[in-house]
């Protein structure tokens, strides 16, 4: 294990070079957007289809090297949190029907069971939908065809909570569940791991 | 401090490029600003057409965020300058268009998503061959592989979907006017994309399209901000009053109601009296025709049957009529009302007099 001032190095480290390698990456993007916005004339078919293609992989490589940047800031505190009240339920209703359209590519069902009468919470409501996507996408992926993507909220002794089944098997490593794990804990929220699923526990 | 709600979508869908997407939004903006509505042009496209530029008028249009980039400049919609300004509405066309990157969103459906997020209503078009679910159909049955999609869980977000329907001849009428393209893409056009079996083509997915979108958000309805429930009783004098109410305050809320009878073991069908039970079934109907999901319960405890049913179903409004019974029955028994008010956290509960207002 690192300690913890070799760790913020890392961290820094890690968040430095991604920076960089991405503004690198709109050098590469700028140019295919514009060639495909047609500034310099139409394209044929087979153009286009390169081109497209281009940006496809540049986008995937994009999305890829922001979710190490954004784990890479969390990890040394830098990530900006913004706190408020929060429903819950809302933020849940807000990612629905992403979740519903994930798990149906798997040839399963998304569903929610909302406790209508949870107090707010305090979080960030951007970081926590994006953790929230990131969760139900993870459960998508690993849903089997017909069977059903559960989200659901709930309060009991220890305060609010929100769960997500099932869960990302472990023995695959996922960028997306480290990084939901890090906007949850940004937030001063509580990620717990189980063989059902993951829940988060609000403060 | 409260979030403020969600805003609305309404999509304008048409078959292809020049159904008079843009103009329509344009006019409908113009509209609403006449009605004291506070519209702005968060982006429009107005690909060099003579009649949609002159549509934009004096409309307020939020100036657009530019990127340079080795001599040529690129133009987005600046979505935080639109946040910012905090219109009650704002047009925002080309649903499917990609931004430039560096934009804070990908997709300009995400900067929409993100204006409905901050409580903004938004205006907005889509051709149908942008859809996610058609992007094999469209491949398939006309040969051209549409890169840029929107996922169809946005478009079943819409509150409303507009489909601009036009024939395929008028259509290549209106390019054939340089109405759609430069003339000197017209030709091109008419031979490729424009023909009269594409543009029949698209115009019917466009028709199946909204008819199944709008069935989708239907079927996707998750707990709204308020669910209200009209709680019905077997004969109280003002319960098509109570009816109406409910009707109406779900109808304001933008809310699902139900109507929930809940039928104890001295009311069922062999015991209750034929008047009664004949008013029951007016009354029931009465619901079904305003919009409201009936729902009968057997239980003993009304009060509690209502708790709960509110709580699994949750609803967040309850609407019931004032009791008709004696001061000394509601001391001795309880009253439904009463008890209802003090179960549970989290709903109101309206009582309503027999005064149709």
């Amino acid at each position: 294990m690192m300690d913890d001032a070799l760790a913020q190095t890392f961290a820094q480290t890690l968040a430095t070079t991604v920076r960089a390698a991405l503004d690198r990456l709109d050098e590469v993007r700028l140019p295919l957007h514009i060639l495909l916005d047609a500034r310099f004339g139409e394209l044929n078919e087979n153009q286009e289809e390169l081109l497209g293609a281009a940006r496809d992989a540049a986008d995937a490589i994009d999305g890829a090297l922001r979710q190490l940047a954004e784990i890479a800031d969390a990890a040394r505190g830098a990530l900006p949190v913004r706190r408020e009240a929060v429903h819950v339920n809302d933020v849940v209703r807000a990612v629905l029907p992403l979740a519903q359209a994930a798990a149906a590519r798997r040839g399963a069902r998304a569903a929610a069971s909302l406790d209508p009468m949870l107090p707010r919470v305090s979080a960030d409501r951007a970081r926590l939908a994006e953790a929230l996507a990131l969760l139900a996408e993870g459960a998508a992926a690993h849903a089997d065809a017909g069977a059903t993507l559960s989200i659901e909220t709930g309060r009991d002794a220890d305060g609010v909570w929100l769960s997500v089944a099932p869960a990302p098997r472990p023995d695959v490593p996922s960028a997306a569940a480290v990084l939901a794990a890090s906007l949850v804990e940004a937030q001063r929220a509580r990620i717990e791991w189980t063989a059902e699923g993951v829940r988060v526990r609000f403060a | 401090m409260r979030r403020p709600d969600r805003g609305r979508l309404k999509l304008y869908v048409g078959s292809a490029a020049g159904t008079g997407k843009t103009y329509r939004m344009l006019h409908e903006a113009h509209d609403l600003r006449r009605r004291g509505v506070d519209v702005v042009v968060g982006y429009v496209e107005t690909h060099g057409r003579a009649e949609t530029a002159a549509q934009v008028g004096d409309l307020e249009v939020v100036p657009r965020r530019c990127v340079a980039y080795r001599g040529v400049t690129l133009e987005e919609m600046d979505v935080d300058a639109v946040i910012a300004r905090r219109p009650q509405v704002a047009l925002v066309d080309e649903l499917a268009h990609t931004n430039v990157p560096g934009a804070p969103n990908g997709k300009r459906w995400q900067d929409v998503l993100r204006l409905l997020d901050e409580g903004i209503d938004v205006v907005s078009a889509v051709n149908v061959q942008h859809l996610e679910s058609l992007n094999d159909v469209v491949a398939r049955m006309l040969g051209v592989t549409v890169r840029e999609t929107v996922p169809d869980w946005v478009v079943a977000q819409a509150d409303q979907v507009v489909n601009l329907d036009i024939s395929a001849e008028d259509l290549r009428q209106r390019l054939r006017e340089g109405k759609i393209y430069h003339p000197d893409r017209v030709q091109t056009a008419l031979a490729n994309f424009f023909t009269d079996e594409n543009l029949s083509t698209l115009r019917e997915l466009a028709l199946r399209e909204v008819a199944s979108a709008v069935d989708r958000s239907r079927e996707n309805v998750v707990p709204s901000v308020e669910r209200v429930m009209a709680c019905l009783s077997s004969d109280p004098p003002l319960t098509r009053v109570l009816l109406r109410k409910a009707s109406r305050i779900a109808g304001r809320l933008n809310g699902d109601w139900y109507c929930v009878y809940v039928q104890t073991p001295g009311e069922r069908a062999d015991r209750i009296d034929g008047t009664i039970q004949r008013r029951l079934v007016d009354n029931i109907q009465l619901a079904q025709s305003l919009g409201a999901e009936v729902v009968k319960l057997e239980a003993l405890d009304v009060a509690a049957a209502l708790a709960r049913f509110a709580a699994e179903r949750g609803v967040t409004l309850a609407i019931v009529g004032r009791s008709q019974r004696s001061w000394w029955h509601r001391l001795r028994h309880g009253s439904v009302v009463d008890r209802l008010a003090a179960g549970r956290t989290g709903l109101d509960v309206l009582v309503v007099s027999a005064v149709d207002a």
